[in-house]
């Protein structure tokens, strides 16, 4: 059976994107059969995140209507060999999707895949209820400021009311954190939330921290999940990730401001 | 602090600190996180009609409250009890 894992955040352009198609990617690197499914019906981006935008025919919503088979509409990536795409529709509204249908979409990824990925919309609206309904585990993503703060407790709220595990009285949905955008020269400062603070306050077992990272942008104009850029300290941060959710011990980093060396302490003391 | 910043004086609140309070207010009422159809306020429904089954009090004097933190969570039920002779003849 295949595990089902909602990346979600309540607010709106924290990151969720750019996490389901590194933390994907990195699954698959690491030999699990994995499908992203972008639950962004009517703003797609997935595809884009991922580079594969020019191969997407059907969608989603075309497989739930019975328009085309799933395998019509799965992607299957060229880069890593055991990764699979499935686009959410870009012209239809948020009701072209219903719990039947990607019910009979998840059962059927099951028999192939060992992670289904699912990237949620924002909001506590339909499309992101949907895209949580069948979780087994979530990732909340979550950016070191007051309203990502606030809207992530408020979805780890609905994630223990509205699911379907807790509808049907079973285990909850395992919670994780994934603290993105994390900047520690501006924690250091005082002007950032800082890690601990964000744990502390939403008491959910941390799954990550991605930095602020310059390579997050260039990967999306190149249409490459950033975690392939392995060089990278985002990649890393997102490779660290995918090993905890696989049980391995990692210790956290990018976590600290680098230690200025003598100049930057003389000159730099000031520095915006 | 490094020498830097001692010269330049005592600091202010840092930004941070201030953010991390206000979201420490928001998530330990609890009413954030809970949303809408949540079963709290039915549970509180509940235990009233079971206290006021059993003691005779004015419904005003039974307090039902949440409290939601980060390691801990509690409920608790106050409630008055009238003078002893009242209690029996409730019964
Ligand atoms: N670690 C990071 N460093 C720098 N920029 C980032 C980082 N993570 C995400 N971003 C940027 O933040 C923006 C939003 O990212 P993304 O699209 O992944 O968010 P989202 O949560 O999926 O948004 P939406 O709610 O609209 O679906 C993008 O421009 C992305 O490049
Ligand atoms: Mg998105």
């Amino acid at each position: 059976m295949a595990q089902v894992v909602t990346v979600t955040s309540g607010k709106g352009g924290v990151g969720k994107t750019t996490s389901s198609a590194a933390f994907s990617t990195g699954l698959a690197q690491r030999g699990k059969k994995v499908v992203v499914i972008d639950f962004d019906v009517g703003l797609r981006n997935l595809d884009l995140i991922m580079g594969v935008e020019r191969r997407v025919v059907f969608d989603i919503v075309n497989v739930i209507q019975g328009e085309a088979r799933l395998n019509q509409a799965l992607i299957r990536d060229k880069r890593v060999e055991t990764l699979a795409i499935l686009p959410a529709s870009q012209t239809r509204d948020k009701d072209a999707l219903n719990k039947e249908g990607v019910a009979k979409i998840i059962e059927e990824l099951s028999k192939e895949f060992d992670y289904i990925i699912c990237d949620s919309p924002a909001g506590i609206e339909k499309g992101a209820l949907l895209a949580l309904y069948f979780a087994d585990s979530a990732i909340v993503v979550t950016n070191p400021e007051v309203s990502s703060v606030r809207d992530s407790d408020r979805i780890l709220g609905v994630i223990q009311s509205k699911s379907k595990r807790a509808e049907d009285n079973r285990e909850p949905v395992r919670e994780h954190l994934l603290v993105t955008r994390y900047d520690p020269i501006r924690v250091a400062k005082g002007e950032m939330l800082k890690l601990e603070d964000v744990q502390a306050i939403l008491a959910v077992p941390l799954l990550g921290v991605i930095p602020e990272s310059e390579a997050v942008l260039k990967a999306s104009n190149a249409g490459t999940p950033v975690i392939l850029d392995a060089e990278t300290s985002a990649a890393q941060a997102y490779a660290d990730a995918v090993s905890r959710f696989l049980g391995e011990d990692k210790p956290m980093r990018f976590v600290e401001a680098e230690k200025k060396g003598i100049f930057g302490r003389l000159f730099g003391g000031r520095a915006a | 602090m490094s020498w830097l910043n001692f010269f330049r004086g005592k600091a202010e609140p840092a930004s941070a600190d201030i953010a991390r309070d206000r979201l420490t207010m928001i998530v330990a009422t609890g009413g954030n996180r809970r949303n809408g159809d949540d079963f709290l306020p039915r549970m509180q429904k509940d235990l009233m009609e079971v206290v006021l089954r059993y003691v005779n009090v004015d419904p005003s004097k039974v307090k039902i409250s949440t409290e939601r933190g980060a390691d801990l969570s509690t409920l608790a039920i106050e409630v008055e009890l009238p003078p002893v002779k009242e209690v029996r003849r409730a019964g």
